[in-house]
């Protein structure tokens, strides 16, 4: 029996090593459809309900151009392939090449889905749907409005596309193949970049060399698509029905983090943060339940990174490619996480800091394997209930979050309106001066008009009286 | 040894029935002073509030940072900090000033109930007794008489405010002689109510005074938002946590209940909040942030305004201008005009 192609979710708060989970996730041979590589700010931003439409497109291309040796050098086949008869590459092939290989990391499609969750999270005007997850009732008003239609034709769609163009090489190139892949993963090293698919477990990379470069895409020979943008998270209740309706199998990695690291890393009040993290991860435990499903610690994960890829690739039933998971483990550079509170160290005030401590402790113990997940199943309704009852001041931050906004966006029209009343009124000013100084020189003309009159007058009068007298002596 | 002076502090949420109340301590001997706050379309028979208390509470909010946007009481480090700056020495004048005439004073204040922690030092500085008054009305009541009183449109806020002031009342008037004056109960046996309240503060009534209050001064056609017991739909959980602590409180306004039986619940309330503690700091700070932002649009839309006056001027200006220059041309033309005649003239008689 055919098995359904798989969805392999990548949710979790901002902050929590979902782009470094994702990486890992490409030693398993997932077609990752790289979303958005969220940096810091633009999830704070999320978070906020500040940010704007997110950007997505970037030159990677100009990018990989920026050491065309390192191509040449390791391609020659390639280069030779676009370069056909000339002695020269030109910069043109480079860029042929580069596409063919080591694509652009966010291309169009993979930007939809963000996107899309972005416009259903902003859909709810009155609030920015930034800290908990949507109702049955908002999801009943986002199918009215369409968007189950548009996220069910687009994944099916990305469903339908998820194969990479298949690399075809002679028989003979094999070596060449795995320098591209080690290629393409010093790239991603190097600059952060992440190609938008990872060699399939499936896949192989060598085949008829008839007609290179050529696209093949071969639907039954990926069955992964993995997914990772927080904004599922939030949108996990509506995605569930997507899934559904598309009949895929659906596995769920979910990241957390330290919520005093995630806290210290973002620029928000602490109140919020950890309000925020509480509501990921009640949303994650929540709709992730029914899935296969495994949580991963973002300590853990920079700490032994091979045990957590071990530990997801168990989980989700993947094989691990020792190579990739090797240089991936390599990658991984602690030094690079900023905030780190060990748990120990954490120092809980007010029920907020207890609350957010029990959860981390226990969501711990799970990662380390200390205890199965179904452990959690009685704190979770424990859980739930506190939260349920912190829920409409939850509701109401996002209602004001979005009025903040609204005032915001007020501010700067009406900043708009002054500049422009400014310019009117600068306008205004010269014309002002201008028909001032047009008008003292009317004046002036006016005054040298009537001081010429005057004098033509006298003249005029004499001219006059002798012109009388004359009369006057003809008429005697 | 000096005798400690008796104050009476009337507290609870706004809009509970408080102004109508605090008349009433008139007929038991208690002076309000003589600088009170005038009645005015929400308060038609005044508001019964000693101006500068008022006045007082609203700068030590102010200097907290949130003046009329406060949710929850302050709590001891807020305390300290308005005790270290110059406010206990201010208070504790203020109070001397106004309780050294009075055998004894009463004062009534809503934002008393979030300001207690430090208020009780001041008493206790100087030598005051206090007694407390906690005037009780229906959440939904209050909540709906908030929005024109208060502005406040978020019924969340309403709500929690009103379990907010009332965790603060109960809490810091332990240990002190108090007791609990529902409105609805007030509007209708303001006699019984003002006997319980003497009763429980070891007061004397003054029955003529009494009679002149209950008779020509309680009006129940004032109380403009009136809801028996709620069943309405207590649908979230912070309704279903007012009304629960309405219910109950409103068993000891009819003295079926007392402070005392109700000590475990009241542990348990004061946990429930503090769950909801963050929650609301961020609320204050968010309602202080729109605070900010609307005052920001308000001047922005003064400034337009005025902006927008000035470009009326200007474009009078120019208008006249124009008109001037108008007949400036004319007056031009007539000249010219005028002096090519007598030019004319000129040239004819030089040649005659």
């Amino acid at each position: 029996m055919k098995k359904n192609p798989r969805i392999i979710l990548i949710i979790g708060m901002p902050h929590s090593g979902i782009n470094l989970l994702s990486r890992g996730l490409e030693t398993m041979g997932g077609f990752l459809s790289h979303i958005i590589d969220t940096n810091v700010d633009e999830e704070s931003a999320m978070l906020d309900g500040t940010s704007q439409s997110p950007v997505f497109l970037q030159d990677s291309i100009s990018r990989y151009l920026r050491d065309p040796n390192k191509i040449l050098t390791q391609y020659p086949t390639a280069c030779s392939a676009f370069r056909g008869d000339r002695h020269e590459i030109s910069e043109l092939d480079l860029a042929q090449i580069t596409l063919h290989y080591f694509p652009p990391k966010k291309n169009r499609n993979d930007s939809v889905f963000h996107s899309l969750n972005w416009e259903m999270l902003h859909f709810f005007q009155e609030r920015h749907r930034c800290i908990i997850s949507i109702t049955k009732k908002e999801i009943a008003l986002l199918k009215n409005e369409g968007f189950f239609t548009r996220a069910t034709q687009l994944l099916l769609e990305q469903m339908a596309h998820k194969s990479p163009p298949a690399r075809i090489f002679h028989a003979d190139h094999d070596e060449e193949a795995a320098k591209a892949d080690e290629l393409r993963y010093v790239m991603k090293s190097d600059d952060g970049c992440m190609s938008p698919y990872g060699p399939s477990k499936n896949v192989s990379l060598t085949q008829d060399p008839s007609d290179f470069p050529a696209s093949v895409v071969d639907e039954d020979a990926i069955s992964e698509l993995v997914l990772h943008d927080p904004l599922f998270t939030l949108l996990l209740p509506f995605w569930k029905q997507v899934f559904q309706k598309c009949h895929l199998e659906v596995s769920i990695v979910i990241a957390f983090r330290n919520p005093w690291s995630v806290a210290a890393s973002k620029k928000e009040y602490l109140e919020k943060s950890f309000w925020v993290w509480i509501s990921y991860i009640l949303c994650c435990l929540e709709h992730s339940n029914g899935y296969q499903r495994v949580f991963v610690d973002y300590d853990e994960l920079i700490e032994n990174p091979m045990h957590q890829m071990t530990r997801v690739a168990h989980a989700l039933d993947l094989t691990l490619e020792q190579k990739s998971l090797a240089s991936y483990c390599e990658y991984i550079d602690p030094s690079r996480r900023h905030y780190h509170q060990a748990l120990e160290e954490l120092k809980s005030k007010g029920f907020y800091q207890q609350f957010t401590l029990e959860i981390y402790t226990k969501l711990l113990e799970v990662t380390q394997d200390k205890k199965p997940f179904e452990s959690l199943k009685k704190s979770f309704i424990k859980w739930k209930k506190a939260f349920l009852e912190a829920n409409d001041l939850l509701v109401l931050a996002e209602k004001k979050d979005a009025t903040i906004n609204q005032l915001q966006e007020k501010i700067i029209n009406l900043d708009e309106s002054i500049y422009q009343i400014q310019k009117t009124i600068n306008r205004n000013s010269h014309s002002i001066t201008h028909y001032k100084k047009e008008t003292d020189q009317r004046e002036s003309q006016i005054a040298a008009l009537i001081q010429a009159q005057s004098a033509l007058d006298k003249e005029l009068f004499q001219l006059r009286q002798t012109s009388e007298i004359q009369n006057c002596l003809i008429a005697a | 040894m000096n005798k400690k002076k008796r104050v009476i502090i009337v507290i609870g949420t706004h809009r509970s029935g408080s102004s109508a109340f605090t008349k009433g301590l008139t007929s038991m001997g208690v002076s309000l002073g003589d600088s009170l706050m005038e009645a005015n379309p929400y308060n038609h028979k005044g508001h019964w509030e000693d101006l500068e208390f008022n006045e007082f509470n609203n700068g030590l909010l102010d200097f907290l940072g949130n003046p009329n946007r406060r949710i929850r009481p302050i709590n001891g480090e807020e305390r300290d900090r308005l005790c270290q700056h110059d406010f206990f020495c201010k208070a504790s004048d203020l109070l001397i000033q106004k309780i050294s005439d009075h055998k004894i004073f009463g004062i009534k204040n809503p934002k008393f109930s979030l300001l207690l922690p430090f208020w009780k030092k001041v008493f206790h500085a100087n030598n005051a007794d206090p007694s407390f008054v906690i005037t009780l009305r229906n959440p939904w009541n209050v909540a709906t008489s908030y929005r024109p009183y208060l502005g406040i449109k978020d019924q969340e806020v309403a709500f929690w405010s009103w379990i907010s002031y009332l965790l603060g009342c109960l809490e810091h008037s332990l240990g002190y002689d108090r007791i609990i004056v529902e409105y609805q109960e007030l509007l209708k046996d303001p006699a019984h109510q003002m006997q319980r309240v003497a009763h429980a503060l070891r007061l004397t009534i003054n029955p003529e005074a009494l009679q002149e209050y209950c008779e020509e001064f309680i009006d129940p056609s004032l109380c403009h938002y009136q809801e028996e017991k709620k069943t309405l739909d207590n649908d979230c959980f912070y309704k279903k946590f007012a009304m629960e602590i309405y219910e109950t409180l409103l068993l000891i306004a009819q003295d079926q209940t007392s402070f005392h039986d109700i000590g475990r619940l009241m542990h348990q309330w004061k946990k429930q909040f503090l769950q909801t503690d963050a929650l609301l700091v961020m609320t204050e700070r968010n309602n202080l942030k729109i605070g900010k932002l609307e005052d920001i649009i308000f001047k922005r839309e003064q400034t337009i305004f005025n902006l927008g006056k000035m470009v009326n001027n200007q474009q009078y200006s120019i208008a006249d201008y124009c008109k001037k220059l108008h007949q400036k041309n004319l007056q031009i033309a007539f000249l010219e005009h005028h002096y090519e005649q007598c030019n004319q003239e000129i040239r004819l008689l030089t040649q005659q």
